[in-house]
This record gives structure tokens, C-alpha cells and sequence, in this order.
């Protein structure tokens, strides 16, 4: 079974490190945050029988878990130290102004709540609404509405920075 | 700015990112040396305040049994008598037995809430049980600091006014001449000194579960209050 795990997680840890890039600030709080959805993972493992995606249930592991994350020590926040690791965007794709718009981004989404955080992830990964409702576990028109009162904080809040 | 720019830039963040990547082994590791969580860190908690618990008695009764007997030789404090520090010794035993319930109380609510088979999946689930726990926790954390208060209080009170009443007849004072002044000033004593050993044991206490789960239970109320405000 552990080989089965591990074989997923691996395939799949884009998923987590997306997850931990959208809800630390500190390479130290993100490595914290990864180990502890990888256990919650392997907690949860057994009792997944297939009946969703691997990356539904992957999502809604590592988002609950980064939801309900606790933080040790509150360090001030190094906002640059997101750009250290996660930021890092293919040679082939590299972009100044793409880069500057993720920043801007990731600033903006700091300022988000844990659930509101979790849909605009999942819809910058192009999920649907239907997969972001059931991911989540609340209805798809509290996604639709969720997502109208996002947008318009995350242009005010980008407006800001 | 419009979202469905950012939602292209976003695109173009390598999820295969080689600095992050780790392979099998490496993520083997990580599960080996896995962290605590939530709960798990709670659970610990609760072993280390009963090891305080147990120092703190072992303490005490090296202070009944050893260190008082010493001081009263060497001070001549002739109300210390073997009534007193019995009765001293009871409350000690009292407040002892009054904490370790509370914790064995909250330690058998504690294991019921962990073994109820929680669904990780269901986030609704998951911040109810986390409450749960944590406000068991708080509710524990403040029937120890009354009891300590009220503890505080009784041995200080039967302190104060003991060594009060030893002063007076050695130094032969007439209490019935005793000017309201005077009276004012030992009734001003006793509250001041209480009520400083008071604020210092609540401020400590409070700025205590404060920094450890304060903030995170409120903010754990706060999103099961989002989550619940359109999907009750």
C-alpha cells in the first residue's frame, strides 16, 4: 500500500506545493505545511476507494489540511520569500511581466480568507465550478457567488498594491 | 489587471519545478519524521501539564515535609503549629486532587472526540472536531487557573493574617486604639498584595493560551462561520 502512496504522491506533488505556495509566506512554514499534508495524506489513504479523482482527493486532503494549518511561531512574513522557490516559472516561459504579475498576485491573495484562497486556487487551475464544489464541499452556487466577491476584492486589493 | 490574465501567468508556473520536485524516497522520509498535529500536539500537551502537575506536588511536599519544619525552627514562628500544617497540607492534597480530575475529565473527552472517525476529506468536519478539542482545552486550561486563584487566595489570606495576628502580640499593639488609617492601611495591603499575585498568575495564564491557540481558535471559528453562512 505504501508503495501505491508514495508512487501518487509523487506523480502528484505539484498539487501540494501549490497548495503551500498559496498559504505560507516563509520557505520554513511551507516545509512545515508540506509534511503535514503529506501525513494527513497517508492518514486519509486507506479510506480512499477510487470513487473520486486521485486529484480531487488530493485537493481536498492538502486544502483542508492548509486550511486548518497550525502555525507555530508567527513569524512576520517575508513576502519576497514566496518568489525563492515557488515563483519559479519555466525557463521556456520566463517572463518579466509575467513574474511581476504573480507577485502582485500572490500579494493580493495573501489578504484572502483560508476558503476564499482555496477557490481562486482551484479556479487558477481551471477547475470547474462543479469540481470546486465538491472539492470543497459546499454548493455550486456558493462557488459562483464566492467567486464574484473574490474578483472583486482581488482587483481592489491588486489596486492597492 | 483582469483575473483571466493572471490566470494565464499562473499557468506558466512550473508545477515541476526541479527545485521542489522530490522523488519517492525523499517523500518516504518526510512521512517518517512526520510532525504532530493539531491534535496530536494537544495530546501532548496534556502529558506535559500532568508532569508539571506531578512536580509541582512532588515540590510541595518537599516544602511541607523538608523545608518548613527547617524554617520554623530557625524563625520562631510559633503559629506553625502540627493543626495548621495539617490542614495546610489537606488544601495542598484538595487542590492537587481538584486538578488532576479536571484533567483526567478533559483527557476522557479528549480520547471520545479522537476516536470518532473523522472524514479528513470534509472540512466541516475537520473544524468542528478541531473546535471541539481546543475549546475542551480552553475550558480545562481556566478551571485549573480558578483553582489555583481560589488556592492562592485561601493560603495567602490564612498567611497574611497569621503573621498579622503574631506580629500584633509581639509588638503588644491594642487593636481596639488601632486609628481607622491603620486600618486602612493593612486591609489596602492584604487586597494590593493579593490582587497583584492574582493578575500576575491570570496575566500569565491568559497571555499563555492566548499565544498558543487564541488567535488560531478564532480564526478557526471564523472560517467554519464562512463556511456555514450559505451552506448550513
Amino acid at each position: 500500500m505504501k508503495e501505491a502512496f508514495l508512487n501518487i504522491v509523487t506523480n502528484n506533488q505539484g498539487i501540494i506545493h501549490k497548495v503551500c505556495g498559496v498559504y505560507c509566506d516563509t520557505i520554513e512554514d511551507r516545509e512545515d505545511l508540506f509534511q503535514e499534508i503529506l501525513s494527513q495524506l497517508w492518514r486519509s489513504f486507506p479510506s480512499f476507494r477510487n470513487e473520486s479523482k486521485i486529484s480531487t482527493w488530493m485537493y481536498q486532503v492538502s486544502l483542508n489540511t492548509a486550511i486548518t494549518h497550525f502555525k507555530k511561531n508567527k513569524r512576520r512574513p517575508d513576502r519576497n520569500d514566496f518568489s525563492k522557490n515557488f515563483l519559479q516559472i519555466a525557463d521556456e516561459h520566463y517572463d518579466e511581466t509575467v513574474e511581476d504579475q504573480l507577485k502582485l498576485l500572490h500579494k493580493a491573495i495573501a489578504k484572502l480568507t483560508g476558503i476564499e484562497k482555496s477557490i481562486i486556487l482551484l479556479y487558477l487551475e481551471d477547475k470547474k465550478y462543479e469540481e470546486i464544489a465538491d472539492i470543497i464541499g459546499i454548493t455550486q452556487n456558493y462557488v459562483r457567488v464566492k467567486m464574484n466577491r473574490i474578483k472583486g476584492k482581488l482587483k481592489k486589493l491588486m489596486g492597492e498594491v | 489587471m483582469e483575473l483571466d490574465e493572471l490566470k494565464s501567468a499562473w499557468n506558466k508556473i512550473s508545477s515541476d519545478n526541479k527545485m521542489l520536485l522530490l522523488n519517492e524516497n525523499e517523500i518516504n522520509n518526510l512521512l517518517k519524521n512526520r510532525t504532530l498535529d493539531i491534535s496530536e500536539k494537544i495530546g501532548r500537551n496534556i502529558r506535559i501539564g500532568m508532569g508539571i502537575i506531578l512536580g509541582w506536588v512532588c515540590l510541595g511536599f518537599g516544602i511541607d515535609f523538608i523545608f518548613t519544619p527547617i524554617f520554623e525552627k530557625n524563625f520562631n514562628k510559633p503559629y506553625l503549629t502540627d493543626a495548621l500544617m495539617f490542614w495546610s497540607f489537606m488544601l495542598e492534597v484538595v487542590i492537587y486532587l481538584l486538578i488532576f480530575t479536571t484533567i483526567i475529565i478533559f483527557w476522557i473527552r479528549y480520547s471520545k472526540i479522537e476516536k470518532e472517525k473523522i472524514d479528513i476529506t470534509n472540512l466541516k468536519n475537520k473544524l468542528n472536531m478541531i473546535i471541539r478539542t481546543l475549546n475542551s482545552y480552553r475550558i480545562m486550561f481556566y478551571i485549573v487557573l480558578i483553582i489555583i486563584i481560589l488556592y492562592i487566595i485561601a493560603s495567602f489570606s490564612s498567611g497574611f493574617f497569621m503573621e498579622y495576628n503574631y506580629q500584633v502580640k509581639q509588638l503588644g499593639i491594642n487593636l481596639e486604639k488601632l486609628s481607622f488609617f491603620g486600618w486602612a492601611i493593612i486591609v489596602l495591603t492584604f487586597v494590593v498584595t493579593l490582587g497583584i499575585f492574582i493578575a500576575i498568575y491570570y496575566l500569565l495564564f491568559n497571555l499563555f493560551f492566548k499565544r498558543l491557540y487564541g488567535r488560531y481558535l478564532k480564526q478557526l471559528k471564523s472560517t467554519l462561520k464562512e463556511l456555514e453562512e450559505v451552506n448550513p
